[in-house]
């Protein structure tokens, strides 16, 4: 365990214990209850291996265990905490030497929440989860918690979201809602480091990282980011408007000229900028099809432009950074279909940013497809899962089938295969295409 | 949005419907029984409460025997949404652990005659997503039940009928007379989300209630069993206790008990919003 997990544990169970004490008074909304405690434990054994080069990818021990305390109806306190330890690191030397031990243990406090009711209004305070987006595979409206990219293809999707400390309160109005989110901490995307298997070296981001940092302190309650969103139903349509004001996860590069005795110096740095997002999402059901859709603009989002167009961004706007400021749309259209014990999604992704007088420095257009087929036999006890990412842009196809067992109430086994096929090895995907693996998981949950 | 009927007014109509029934009941099937419609529509029509909240344990045995349970709380209500019946549904698991606090909210749209809505909570991702309506004749998350099977009422408007006689049924050692009736889906393509072509019901005409219920495929073979016992009253309302759900073809069974049933605890009609399932409150 390291030294700033410990601290960020010893932080988690301080804010928790203020928070506990802190409640107001709640609503009794809610059934009668039985235990005021609940307490579940998840023990899961990760097995990946590399099929291109035959080496063991991981062999990954986690535990997470999940507290609960209500004391009454209408006020909850929950505390998850995950921990693990990668035996890889134990029998490749190699490995542990190249990586400094980077991923070899980790230990998380995924939630730790103070839940409450007043009146119509819901509260919830704490490190937590906020999920804007429904998609499968890619992102669109989730906004608020940046991901942790240090190990992106995982076997739980959910895992790579970073919670944050944030206050959210929703008030319900019938079957419409008004959601505020408040986070005084500001998360970044956490990026591979390198020399592990999944650094983004497209991105050099280990480079960029060592790089000084121009942006907000990670806690600043000042000047905290701010997410609003109006949910609802029109008739038998879901629609929400979602707007959010707040750091950008991940940086953009910018330079700084210095003058010098020989000449101009270009200093670069990576930049958090705050940038103003607006959106929305609809759910509409089309006989037994559902269609849904997301859709964000983010106004004025910095982004580097290309190296050769550098010099004419600097002399343009000398204090600028060389960075343009465009309008950046994303949005993804699906349809979903089920029927007994079978569903079928498929997704249209589209990631464009407004044209300019500078060319970018990479290539800010892409179109993803998405397939996900599930489908469950046997009341259940088996069931299949392929989600498969297709981006058009780079012809690079992402396969992730999925097999799983549930051997009884406690105890799922599950096979797997992470396939990628890349045209281009040069490409953000590209890059990854070795990374072709094999998986076999045991997950115990009591 | 307000429940459909008041307590009373449904007890009393109830009351009503049992004199006729007795009524019609006393004479010889073949002399004035009542018709297979007339019998349904008793069925659907029957004081289920302007509420109710079970608490389930479902026991899914396969083949050999192997069990699997399910505990989960079940909220019904009916509603009236612009003259037109919607009853709106909210299912949260309590265990095991891998579904601990899943949630189902459903809208069943059936007397506006379109599709049910339905949101699925994960918990994991506190995500609410909106999915595809089910077929009626799907399955119910993995259960023998069907989607059909565990909402409330029966939609008699949707079969023909052809009553076939009266015969004695015995639960919990006492006897009692049931009609024996068939019903067909009156289109193909409500056969088809119906997943059976024709079925054979006894029903209970003194609180009616359907005691059992067989499905037959296209083929005509026994597909699946429908098996109501302990019948009690709870609340002033009739209620069977144990539901059974056979499966003829995968030889599957799930069994489930009704732990607890409470009638008209008057829950909010924003108790059927996704406020439920998002703040986690039921556990």
């Amino acid at each position: 365990v390291t030294p700033a997990a410990r601290c960020h544990l010893r932080r988690t169970a301080l804010a928790a214990a203020l928070l506990a004490s802190a409640g107001p008074a709640a609503q009794a909304q809610a059934p009668a209850q039985e235990s005021p405690f609940t307490h579940h434990v998840e023990l899961r054994q990760e097995n990946g291996f590399y099929t291109d080069d035959a080496r063991v990818q991981t062999l990954r021990s986690m535990l997470t265990a999940d507290l609960e305390y209500r004391p009454r109806p209408g006020l909850r306190l929950r505390v998850v905490g995950r921990g693990w330890y990668d035996w890889r690191y134990a029998v490749d030397d190699d490995f542990e030497r190249t990586t400094r031990g980077e991923g070899r243990e980790r230990v998380e406090v995924r939630d730790a929440t103070l839940r409450f009711s007043w009146g119509r209004t819901d509260f919830a305070l704490g490190r937590q989860l906020v999920t804007w987006g429904r998609a499968d595979g890619v992102r669109v409206l989730d906004l608020i918690n940046p991901l942790d990219l240090r190990e992106f293809i995982i076997e739980d999707h959910a895992d790579s979201k970073i919670p944050l400390w944030l206050i959210d309160a929703r008030r319900y109005f019938g079957d419409w809602s008004l959601q505020v989110v408040v986070a005084p901490e500001h998360g970044r995307t956490r990026f591979a480091p390198r020399g592990t298997d999944f650094y983004d070296a497209f991105h050099d981001t280990a480079r960029a990282e060592a790089l000084e940092r121009r942006g907000p302190r990670r806690f600043d309650p000042g000047a905290p980011d701010v997410g609003l969103q109006l949910g609802g139903r029109l008739g038998r349509v879901d629609v929400s408007l979602n707007a959010y004001r707040g750091y950008e996860p991940t940086f953009a590069v910018g330079f700084e000229v210095l003058p010098a005795p020989t000449g101009p110096l270009v200093r670069p740095y990576r930049l958090y900028e705050r940038v103003v997002t607006l959106g929305g999402g609809f759910a509409a059901p089309l006989g037994a099809w559902l269609l849904r859709g997301e859709s964000i603009v983010a106004l004025d989002r910095p982004f580097s432009v290309a190296s050769a167009a550098l010099p004419a961004a600097l002399a343009a706007q000398p204090a600028g950074g060389g960075l343009v400021e465009r309008d950046n749309l994303v949005a993804l259209l699906g349809v979903d279909r089920s029927w007994n014990a079978t569903l079928l999604s498929a997704q249209i992704y589209v990631d464009r940013a407004a044209g300019g007088a500078l060319p970018l420095e990479r290539r800010r257009n892409s179109i993803i497809g998405t397939l996900l087929l599930r489908h469950e036999w046997h009341n259940g006890t088996w069931r299949v899962d392929a989600l498969n990412l297709y981006d058009f842009e780079d012809r690079t196809l992402l396969a992730e089938p999925r097999l799983s067992y549930q051997i009884n109430d406690v105890v799922t086994a599950s096979v797997g295969a992470d396939v990628f096929w890349a045209r281009d090895r040069r490409s953000f995907t590209g890059q990854f295409r070795r990374a072709n693996r094999l998986l076999a998981s045991l997950r115990l949950q009591k | 949005m307000h429940g459909l009927f008041g307590a009373r007014r449904r007890a009393l109509a109830a009351g009503w419907l049992a004199v006729v029934l007795s009524s019609l009941l006393a004479a010889p099937v073949a002399a004035g029984a009542p018709s297979g419609e007339a019998l349904m529509r008793a069925v659907d029509e029957r004081d289920e409460g302007e509420d109710v909240e079970w608490q389930i344990e479902m026991t899914l045995i396969d083949r050999q025997g192997q069990t699997r349970t399910r505990t989960a709380r079940l909220y019904r209500k009916k509603f009236v949404h612009a003259n037109q019946r919607q009853e709106r549904q909210v299912t949260v698991f309590l265990s095991p652990a891998n579904i601990r606090k899943t949630g189902l909210l459903s809208f069943d749209n059936r007397g506006q005659g379109s599709d049910d809505d339905i949101w699925l909570y994960l918990p994991a991702l506190k995500k609410l997503r909106r999915i595809p309506a089910s077929e009626r004749g799907d399955n119910f998350v993995g259960t023998d039940f069907t989607y059909e099977d565990v909402k409330g009422g029966f939609a008699w408007g949707d079969y023909t009928y052809t009553l076939k006689g009266e015969q004695n049924w015995t639960d919990g050692g006492q006897s009692h007379k049931v009609y024996a009736l068939e019903a067909r889906p009156r289109t193909p393509a409500l056969a088809r989300a119906l997943g059976f072509t024709r079925t054979e019901i006894l029903v209970r005409p003194d609180v009616a209630l359907r005691v059992q219920q067989k499905f037959y495929d296209a083929q005509d073979n026994l597909d699946r069993t429908l098996t109501a016992y302990d019948i009690r009253q709870v609340d002033g309302i009739w209620t069977f206790l144990r539901l059974e759900a056979e499966n003829h073809e995968t030889r599957h069974k799930t069994v489930m008990a009704l732990k607890s049933v409470r009638y008209n605890q008057k829950l909010a009609d924003d108790f059927f919003n996704e406020r439920t399932l998002l703040s986690e409150r039921v556990q």
